[in-house]
């Protein structure tokens, strides 16, 4: 049971990371083949190898990250233990902290846990192997736990190790801490998990399944963000309303009164109860689902099929309509792929119609950036363009041409149409973003001709950018060996990239025009161009050659 | 219609899969490419549709270069591969349509073809539904009604029965046929070798990518049997 939950762990952990098996070490497929099985469908007879340097750029990109997330958890802990400890407050930190790794840990897992636990592409595979239901249940449900651990530690460890050097708590403080830590993503795993199969299950029920998806989950996160805005302004105001921001944060989520009580002050019994309302709603629920698993997972996988079709009219349109279309309906039919490559673009009209109806001093009273006065309308056009370089289709876009690669492959269409068609997605969705949410703020705010200008070009200049830049990124470092697209759509490393540039190359000049003035946003805008038509010229030129090359 | 010639294929790595192969598809053939497992059938066939580059040799379809007009090339020629991995998030019909768009099939004529061919493989009424809910046949079948709704004069097909149920088979044979009999020439691997013997009018036989034997069905097959003919030439060319 052990070794066989271990190979199955080892199989998906391997495939989840977007990892090849290597040559020259021990292959996946001999440990599959141990299972019982060779030969298999996960076989990589024909698969196209992805680019060499993917998995060294993939883990150093993860390491930045991290890093980042590091030093961010502890900037945040030490600003906020310096406002809490001389109130008395100290122990707001992990109780807040922990509040917020199990919202990270919600957030992340909803759209997981169709991918993970339930619809994963070698279902029939491994379903067909000689193990037990629960065995697969069991790997399926660590990798998820795994997943969420990450998560906790990176915000757990740094802002508890600030916590120590504040509140200097007695030696039995540290292991009580490691324990809670291992086990505090259990029940907010159950809950996402819950939530991702109550949407998957409603979305199933819907002829168009992936809309249904798609708007459900963008409902659930938009809750979600109202949510954490009104914690933030609770979290803002502490030091008036002290004791009962943990009241508010209790009476939402029970566990961190426990989890509070039993670290800092070392209450055995809240400790137990943590412990024991974790592991045992984790085991029943894991549990529950093993019992029910074939069940639930056809329920939510199941495609509705009407099979009534009678010929009609068909629509005809040119070859490069045809292959935009085809780029387009793969936006659209993957939730995954809508809700992390699209939500800059939700997000962006969202604010330009607050913005409108509301008055800019509300809305950013809302999401705790006030305070700009006059420099509002010069910090805007940076401003807006941070939701801009967060929607980035085409990054995904040639890894996603996957198995089915060799459809356009063998088609009788150039090369670089097929480029554009993944370009057009992507500068279409973030152009009509701009130019509706420019238009809606220059009428909300009235700036001068120039700034109204820069409201369009600005934007419109990094939406080119991050278009080009997520093409040239796939083109070098695709990956058709996926088994769910989250895969490449989410923890790529094109994709990663672009969004971390695409941050760094916002927000850093944000923050030069506050101190220097609008003239940065001009020099910006003009560099994006200048880097523009060097990556457009890149891409039809040896992207075209890099796309040629590519077997299937 | 089809010339490969001295075709040589070496992946990263080193492994030749295809060495210095050599051979004529006539228009009006249906030539059976017949080899073991990782024989280099799979590659030759995939250098022939435009999915692989090679380094030596030459592929040619109705005269024109593979590598210097592939969209050309493209235009005259449909392929079925082994496994139909189609775009799971289109419905059938969006797929055929998708290739009509692509193969600037005329209107009327796309769907009097799609109506014909949906209709010979009893898939029609599933054309409204999503691909991802098709059984791995059916997926098949729409593989091949993509392939025929274009009227190809080259047909490239990997191992096209599999998958098929009988009477699916039966009609792609017919259809096989009629597609010869209008011109134009059919290129298939199979592991079949009694529907090679049946259906085709020469064969070529590979092993560790290079040619064995190559000619009508006669002259290879002989008074035997191409099974035994098959398992003669490659049990004993070492």
């Amino acid at each position: 049971m052990k070794n066989k939950l271990w190979l199955l762990l080892k199989v998906q952990l391997r495939s989840t990371l977007g990892r090849r098996p290597d040559s020259k070490k021990k292959s996946v497929r001999p440990a599959l083949g141990s299972l019982g099985r060779s030969g298999s469908p996960l076989s990589q007879k024909n698969a196209p190898a992805a680019s060499g340097s993917g998995n060294a750029g993939y883990t150093v990109l993860m390491v930045f990250v991290a890093i980042m997330m590091v030093f961010l958890v502890v900037f945040f802990s030490m600003t906020m233990a310096d406002s809490l400890a001389p109130l008395g407050l100290i122990d707001l930190l992990p109780a807040l902290m922990m509040a917020a790794s199990c919202v990270t840990v919600l957030i992340t897992t909803i759209y997981k846990t169709n991918g993970i636990l339930f619809g994963f592409r070698d279902y029939d595979l491994v379903m067909s192997l000689p193990v037990k239901t629960s065995t697969v249940i069991a790997s399926r449900v660590m990798i998820l736990y795994l997943y969420n651990m990450l998560f906790c530690l990176v915000i757990l460890v740094p802002s508890t190790i600030v916590y120590a050097m504040y509140a200097t708590p007695p030696a039995g403080f540290y292991p009580v801490f490691v324990i809670c830590l291992l086990l505090v993503p259990l029940v907010p795993v159950i809950i996402a998990t819950a939530i991702g199969m109550l949407i998957a299950w409603i979305a199933s029920h819907f002829k168009r399944k992936s809309g249904a998806n798609i708007i459900f989950t963008v409902i659930a996160l938009l809750l979600w963000m109202y949510l954490c805005m009104n914690m933030s302004n609770i979290a803002v105001n502490f030091a008036n309303i002290g004791e009962t921001l943990m009241q508010v944060i209790s009476r939402v989520y029970p566990l961190v009164t426990w989890y509070t009580a039993a670290v800092c002050t070392l209450d055995m019994a809240s400790f137990a109860l943590f412990a024991a309302v974790s592991v045992g709603a984790f085991l029943l629920f894991t549990a529950v689902i093993a019992k029910n698993f074939k069940h639930i997972n056809n329920s939510l996988t199941a495609d509705r099929t009407s099979s009534d079709f009678q010929m009609s009219s068909l629509k005809q349109s040119s070859k490069k309509a045809a292959l935009f279309g085809r780029e387009w309906r793969r936006f659209i039919s993957t939730p995954v792929y809508v809700l992390n490559s699209g939500i800059g673009v939700i997000l962006i009209l969202i604010f330009a119609v607050l913005i409108l109806v509301a008055g800019a001093g509300t809305v950013l009273n809302l999401i705790g950036m006030s305070g700009f006065g006059n420099t509002l309308t010069d910090i805007l056009p940076v401003g807006l363009s941070f939701f801009i370089v967060m929607t980035c289709p085409s990054a995904a876009s040639v890894s996603l041409e996957g198995k089915s690669f060799w459809i356009i492959k063998t088609m009788p269409v150039q090369t670089k149409d097929v480029l554009m068609a993944k370009l057009k997605v992507n500068l279409y969705l973030t152009i009509f973003a701009v130019l509706i949410s420019s238009t809606l703020i220059n009428i909300a705010l009235q700036p001068t001709p120039l700034q109204a200008v820069m409201m369009y070009a600005t934007p419109l200049a990094y939406s080119v950018f991050t278009s080009l830049f997520g093409l040239r990124l796939n083109l070098s470092n695709y990956n058709f060996d996926w088994n769910t697209e989250m895969q490449v759509v989410k923890q790529s490393m094109p994709v990663m990239t672009v969004i971390l540039t695409g941050m760094a190359i916002t927000i850093v000049p944000a923050i030069l025009v506050l101190t220097l003035g609008p003239m940065v946003s001009y020099i910006v805008t003009a560099a994006l161009a200048v880097l523009c038509v060097l990556l457009y010229s890149n891409i039809f030129t040896k992207g075209i050659r890099d796309f040629d090359a590519i077997g299937a | 219609m089809l010339k490969i010639k001295n075709l040589s294929k070496t992946y990263k790595g080193g492994t030749k899969a295809v060495d210095n192969l050599s051979l004529d598809v006539a228009n009006g053939d249906i030539f059976a490419f017949i080899g073991h497992n990782g024989a280099g059938k799979t590659t030759t066939i995939k250098a022939v549709v435009g999915i692989l580059d090679f380094e030596e040799g030459s592929i040619e379809i109705d005269g024109m270069s593979i590598q210097e007009k592939p969209v050309e090339c493209k235009q005259i020629t449909a392929y079925i591969p082994d496994n139909p991995d189609l775009y799971e998030h289109m419905t059938g019909i969006q797929y055929l349509n998708f290739v009509g768009d692509i193969f600037s099939i005329e209107k009327a004529e796309r769907e009097a073809s799609i109506g014909k061919y949906a209709d010979a493989f009893e898939i029609t009424r599933n054309l409204g539904d999503q691909i991802s809910s098709y059984s791995h046949g059916m997926k098949q079948k729409l593989a091949v009604i993509s392939a025929l709704i274009h009227k190809p004069r080259l047909l490239v097909l990997d191992e096209p029965f599999v998958g098929l149920d009988p009477k699916a088979s039966h009609i792609l044979k017919g259809f096989m046929r009629d597609l010869c009999n209008g011109g134009s020439a059919i290129f298939f691997s199979t592991h079949i070798l009694e529907v090679a013997e049946k259906l085709c009018d020469k064969v070529a036989i590979i092993k560790e990518g290079r040619l064995l034997v190559s000619g009508t069905m006669e002259e290879v097959r002989g008074n035997s049997s191409l099974e035994d003919v098959f398992l003669e030439l490659t049990d004993h060319e070492k």
